[in-house]
């Protein structure tokens, strides 16, 4: 099981109630979805997107200790 | 979190883009130099004002994305000679200043092109979100 780092951002933190916290995390990203959208309900009716240490990641895969998982809602800079 | 180079926190003064300017001078090779300054706007949303808005960004990945937008026009952009990107992150109120960009080029047809695809690409790309305040004191994430 890997140990790893979770952090929100935007609307996404309104809901978590944290901006970061560290999990033992299921085997894959998806899993690690699924699981975070039963842990805060409130996920399932936003839109938001992963990155895995800093690289945006649409596919699944598999986690590793130390990874750096983050919850980014819309981009609106500028 | 660690921060990056490219975030200021609070507004960005008229003083730091003009300093930045004067850092120009040893480029000689540069004819040209287009700026781009992102100003906080007082929008009317349900008869409310916006009195300023919060930023908050993933300062790490500002970096990494902020390397990816320059590695991209450098090589869409031959006559590019230096390109800069700040932002703000914290709170900055309606009328103050949240981006720069500022590139140089040699001539003044790319220097055009490449700010106005550098802002695009910002919007785009920047793990950056807004927060606005509104004047009966609530506020709103921008999505």
């Amino acid at each position: 099981m890997a140990t790893v780092n979770l952090i929100y951002f935007g609307s996404v933190m309104d809901i978590t109630g944290t901006n970061s916290e560290t999990i033992d995390a299921p085997a894959t990203l998806n899993e690690l979805n699924a699981w975070l959208i039963s842990r805060y309900p409130g996920l399932s009716v936003i839109s938001y997107r992963l990155s895995v240490n800093r690289q945006l990641i649409t596919d699944n895969r598999q986690l590793v200790n130390g990874d750096e998982i983050a919850l980014l809602p819309p981009f609106a800079g500028g | 979190m660690r921060t990056s180079k490219y975030l200021i926190e609070g507004p960005i003064p008229a003083a730091f883009v003009s300093k930045e300017l004067s850092g120009h001078h040893s480029k000689t090779s540069a004819g040209a130099h287009a700026c781009f300054l992102g100003q906080v706007r007082d929008d009317q949303v349900d008869g409310k004002r916006v009195t300023g808005i919060e930023y908050s960004a993933y300062g790490a990945m500002v970096d990494t994305v902020v390397q990816a937008i320059k590695d991209q026009l450098f090589k869409e952009f031959s006559d590019l000679i230096c390109l800069h990107i700040y932002h703000s992150t914290g709170l900055v109120q309606s009328g103050e200043i949240s981006l720069v960009v500022m590139v140089s080029s040699g001539h003044r047809k790319q220097s055009f092109a490449a700010l106005e695809k550098c802002v695009e690409l910002i919007k785009e790309k920047l793990p950056i979100w807004k927060k606005e305040f509104f004047s009966d004191g609530t506020s709103r994430w921008i999505q």
